[in-house]
């Protein structure tokens, strides 16, 4: 069912996922270093979710909203990421002016309301986006990302529900990493397919791939397009995997190794590098040049996060009220 | 100036908003068709119609976040809740997103959004029903809080309040949407963080806010008759706190008595003492004193949950003691 | 290029990390990003990746052991590199940056004064007085003693009524300050003269003082001093006032009741004797203190005097110059002074107030009237600490030294 997407395409997606993954593995090495602190989530083995999704629609007009999790997705909207890696250092220069930190990236101008910090709280939220192009008749959709296990929280089914009453244009993304933390999913949840949640509130629902990124687009392109044009919501599930802990102090004791070996033989990475391969879309040595210049554009990010100044101590009132 | 009740006030200064910006809105459970459950949108529906007068699910963390969103986006939402009771739902909302959504985006998305309704005890509805959570709300940086009955003060507050671009939180009184004051016609604002003179005294400093102001104006009659004049302040915004208006009244009195419906415990009266202890040490001829519940939950029966509630008697001796009567 | 692999913070709470234990071996090869060590953390045992690729040279810290974060625990390298070396270079990598993160911490400040033998004065005990902080700021700007006021408040409280009974009386009006023709010139108080007014006041206020008064026969101690002085090189010559501070030391020594303090809860008496001498200066008064005046000769007392009134004289002594003195002698014989008593040196417990020598009429003990070279002293006592056959006791002892100076020399 994979259908062929040009090879411009697929090589702008191998490295914006790329960028994902060695960003993301930088992090994850400058928090062992104590460069920063707090909590740290990691979305390694996950970049083909937000390529696929955040492709398929109007960077900087849609409305987009996620957990905790949120590194990636302000980068792939077009954040540059040494403010994403400059507000993970807690620096003044960083997304959120070095007072939101690792899970609370926000963007205005792309249009990205927030990596927020409570499980499933984000949910009303972008009903609320919905609620807004609706009220004010744009041509828009919004976009809310949440892990598996924040579909067992209250307010992610009432916000379902008033979407489905009131029509809203909202597009629920549940990313099925299988865990909760250290839950696995089918513990806690006695459904097999978690957009079977739809039916509750006489939903649309879609599965969605969510390793295989052509595949990934190529759905949420019809998604999308279709939540624009009959303003209606639907709850998707894609599937996925996080190759890291639930964050870096996490060892994954909950999982066996050989799971872990099997979902890595899917990364979504070495997935697109044989399309590309096979539709020649690339050359072998050209993915080398890739990883040059991936490496360059992370050191720079870090090194623009590493320049950056604190923020100076009247910034603490700053932002309390307007 | 017109004879409404507080719902008429706090109607007309809705409509007037909604009239005036088309990106105001008015969303919650029983608002629309059935013209609230208090009737405070009485015909709101008919005049805005369902997109701008909106009954939700009873959902309220749902929909509070609903408005959270909606108000990043551009929206200017007013979210009613039945009472306050059941704003405990939407803790989370208002605690966690509402109030820090400005300070952990580095200032990018402010919330302009009122959260309003009845607080406090009514009659007769128990433990579930009758509580004050002002003083839990107003620990949490990020958010502004009004609580007042006076018809003409709601009016001009709530007016403030729609057009503010932070999250304000705005506590009626179930028991006294029916009671009538004099109202300014149009365009009548009262800035939010400034308290008032409820009624000049030189004796001793009463504040009170909300249903308490009555009580406050009962004890200052009864007294009078003793020959001691009672001041009393109402703030009418809780957060920012208009300081001054109360360390001026102490200054000239000496004496503090914080009268407020809700538990004594770490409330906000016992803010208000500590701002004054702090500023106007030297002008205090005795330990301020409080008036609050008593710390129970509410009782049904009708004399316990009298005795709960602050009464004119535990005030008086509060004015005597500060007094050394 | 080998890698020395540090103890890594896999929590956000971790402090310190434990080696669980080593997937592999020294001599065993390595992969970056392979796991080869399981660490334990304050929250799990989690396997952690190399950070490089080729062989485990050396393992720094064992199965069971602990670090704190960022300690070296492995070596890993080519498998023909030694890992001393590595190790050597990686120590003076860090080690050079610790010496210079040393250097620029401040330096160690000059070790402190020593602290004074005796403790500084104690403060005024407080009555306390009950009131409101409204009645005490009323009582403070009308100039009404809380003390004379009974309270009517709670545990007798002082409040604004109790004060607007009495105000009307109580309260004194300054009177009208007569300004004489000749104008008033303003000279504002030093901190030396806040000092004095300061201490002075609160010794004459606290201290019960009483004055003892005795004169001795300085015949035969001029008389040795003249002779003694006369061989003397410059530098040692010593004066009269030296002589005092000499014997009313060993005198001290003798009667340690009188060397002593009052303080709250006792009477600190002192082993030490250190002698504060009254300076006068131009603007004021200064005390310095001979320290252990007992055990100097004369001689050394008169240099130590002289430096101490030098360095006086032009405003630089040091705390440790003044304080700490267990008996003050004051003089102001070289003026003319016949007698006169002086106010005690708090914390001290006396003060000796020395006049002029003067040729003085006298009863000899014969009947007849004859004329004697006399020096009159005057002690005054804190009666809390010194009895006045205490005091007595110590003059009587003073008066033997002086009359006959020897006795001092085996006496003391």
């Amino acid at each position: 069912m994979t259908q062929k997407l040009s090879n411009q395409l697929l090589v702008a997606f191998y490295k914006e996922m790329l960028l994902g993954r060695r960003l993301e593995e930088r992090v994850g090495q400058l928090y062992v270093q104590q460069k920063f602190s707090g909590f740290c989530h990691l979305y390694i083995g996950q970049e083909a979710v937000s390529t696929g999704c955040l492709n398929a629609i109007r960077k900087g007009q849609d409305y987009v909203i996620t957990g905790y999790r949120d590194h990636v997705a302000p980068v792939v909207l077009g954040m540059e990421p040494g403010v994403m890696m400059a507000e993970l250092l807690g620096k003044v220069t960083g997304c959120a002016r070095g007072k939101g930190g690792s899970m609370h990236m926000f963007s205005e101008k792309f249009r990205f309301m927030g990596g927020h910090g409570i499980v499933g709280g984000q949910v009303p939220l972008a009903t609320g986006a919905a609620w807004k192009i609706k009220y004010n008749k744009e041509d828009l959709v919004a976009l809310c990302f949440l892990g598996d296990a924040a579909s067992n929280q209250g307010q992610f089914h009432e916000a379902l529900n008033m979407a489905a009453i009131w029509d809203l244009p909202c597009i629920f993304i549940i990313e099925n990493n299988k865990y909760g933390m250290g839950t696995a999913i089918s513990r806690t949840c006695s459904l097999t397919t978690l957009a079977d949640r739809a039916k509750a509130y006489n939903m649309r629902q879609a599965v969605v791939d969510g390793r295989n990124v052509v595949n990934t687009y190529t759905q949420m392109k019809e998604i999308v397009d279709e939540t624009r044009k009959t303003s209606k919501p639907i709850l998707v599930e894609i599937q996925t995997y996080r190759f890291r802990g639930h964050s870096v102090s996490d060892p994954g004791n909950y999982r066996t190794k050989e799971e872990v070996e099997k979902e890595r033989a899917r990364d979504c990475l070495v997935l697109l590098k044989d399309i590309m391969l096979n539709q020649k879309a690339a050359k072998e040595d050209d993915f080398e040049k890739f990883e040059e210049e991936i490496a360059d554009k992370v050191e720079a990010a870090v090194a623009f996060a590493e320049d950056s100044p604190e923020p100076e101590l009247d910034e603490l009132y700053k932002h309390v009220l307007v | 100036m017109a004879i409404l009740t507080l719902r008429e006030a706090l109607n007309q200064a809705m409509s007037e908003e909604m009239e005036r910006d088309p990106s105001v809105f008015l969303m919650g459970e029983e608002v629309a068709e059935y013209d609230g459950a208090y009737k405070v949108s009485k015909g709101m529906l008919a005049k805005f119609g369902p997109m701008r007068v909106v009954d939700s699910p009873i959902s309220e963390a749902g929909f509070a976040g609903l408005g959270v969103g909606a108000a990043m986006c551009g929206l200017r939402p007013i979210i009613e809740m039945m009472t306050w009771n059941f704003a405990i739902q939407a803790f989370d909302q208002i605690i966690n997103h509402a109030a820090k959504m400005l300070y952990m985006s580095g200032g990018q998305y402010k919330v302009p959004m009122v959260i309003r309704g009845p607080h406090g005890a009514a009659h007769m509805l128990s433990a579930q029903h009758s509580q004050c959570v002002d003083h839990m709300l107003v620990n949490c940086p990020g958010l502004k809080i009004i609580s007042t009955i006076d018809p003409a003060d709601a009016k001009g507050l709530m007016k403030s309040a729609i057009r503010d671009d932070n999250t304000v939180l705005f506590l009626e009184s179930e028991m006294h949407y029916g009671r009538s004051g004099e109202v300014p016609d149009g365009e009548h604002i009262v800035p939010i963080g400034v308290g008032i003179v409820k009624r000049e005294g030189t004796d001793v400093t009463l504040v009170a806010w909300n249903k308490m102001v009555l009580l406050a104006q009962d004890v200052a009659v009864e007294l009078e008759k003793e020959g001691i004049s009672v001041e009393i302040i109402d703030p009418r915004t809780l957060m920012p706190l208009d300081e001054e208006i109360i360390f001026n009244s102490v200054r000239k009195t000496n004496r503090l008595v914080v009268l407020e419906e809700g538990w004594g415990v770490a409330s906000f009266g016992c803010h208000i003492v500590d701002r004054v202890v702090k500023e106007c040490f030297d002008d205090l001829d005795a330990p301020p004193e409080r008036v609050t519940n008593l710390f129970v939950p509410m009782p049904y029966n009708e004399r316990l949950e009298h005795e709960v509630m602050p009464t004119a008697e535990r005030t008086i001796s509060a004015i005597k003691a500060v007094l050394y009567k | 290029m080998a890698t020395v692999m540090e103890m890594p913070k896999l929590s956000d709470t971790m402090a310190e990390g434990s080696v669980a234990r080593w997937l592999k071996k020294e001599g065993d090869k390595v992969s970056a990003g392979i796991p080869v060590i399981e660490i334990e953390t304050d929250k799990a045992t989690m396997e952690y990746e190399s950070p490089a690729s080729g062989v485990l040279l050396k393992i720094l810290v064992g199965d069971g052991q602990k670090c704190p974060l960022q300690a070296p625990i492995a070596i890993i390298g080519k498998a023909d590199e030694k890992w001393e070396e590595v190790f050597e270079k990686y120590k003076a990598k860090k080690g050079g940056s610790a010496a210079s993160a040393k250097s620029e911490a401040p330096k160690a400040t000059a070790s402190a004064p020593a602290k004074a033998a005796a403790p500084q004065a104690t403060s005024v005990s407080q009555v306390d007085v009950k009131a409101s902080p409204l009645a005490k700021k009323i009582a403070a700007d009308k100039g009404i003693d809380l003390k004379s006021i009974q309270g009517s408040g709670p545990n007798g409280r002082i409040v604004q009524r109790d004060l607007s009974q009495t105000s009307s009386s109580a309260a004194t009006t300054s009177p009208a300050f007569a300004v004489a023709s000749g104008g008033v010139v303003k000279i504002p108080h030093t901190n030396m003269r806040k000092t004095i007014a300061r201490r002075l006041a609160e010794s004459v206020n606290t201290a019960p003082h009483f004055f003892l008064s005795i004169s001795f026969n300085m015949a035969d101690l001029l008389n040795w001093r003249k002779s003694a002085v006369a061989k003397l090189p410059e530098d040692q010559k010593f004066s009269v006032n030296d002589l005092v501070i000499f014997l009313a030391a060993r005198a001290l020594k003798r009667h340690p009741a009188v060397n002593s303090s009052w303080q709250d809860d006792c009477v600190l008496q002192y082993g030490d004797v250190h002698i504060s001498v009254a300076v006068a200066l131009p603007n004021g008064l200064m005390t310095p203190v001979v320290r252990h005046a007992d055990k100097l000769t004369v001689v050394q007392i008169a240099q130590e005097t002289k430096r101490l009134v030098k360095i006086a004289k032009e405003g630089k002594l040091q705390p440790n110059d003044y304080a700490g003195g267990t008996f003050s002698v004051s003089n102001l014989g070289m003026t003319g002074i016949e007698d006169f008593t002086a106010i005690i040196n708090p914390p001290q417990a006396a003060i000796l107030a020395v006049g002029s020598t003067l040729p003085t009429p006298v009863v000899l003990s014969n009947g007849s009237v004859g004329v004697e070279q006399r020096m009159k002293v005057t002690l005054s006592c804190d009666h809390r600490v010194i009895d006045g056959a205490v005091g007595a006791e110590f003059l009587k002892t003073l008066k033997q030294y002086f009359e006959d100076p020897a006795t001092a020399l085996f006496l003391g």
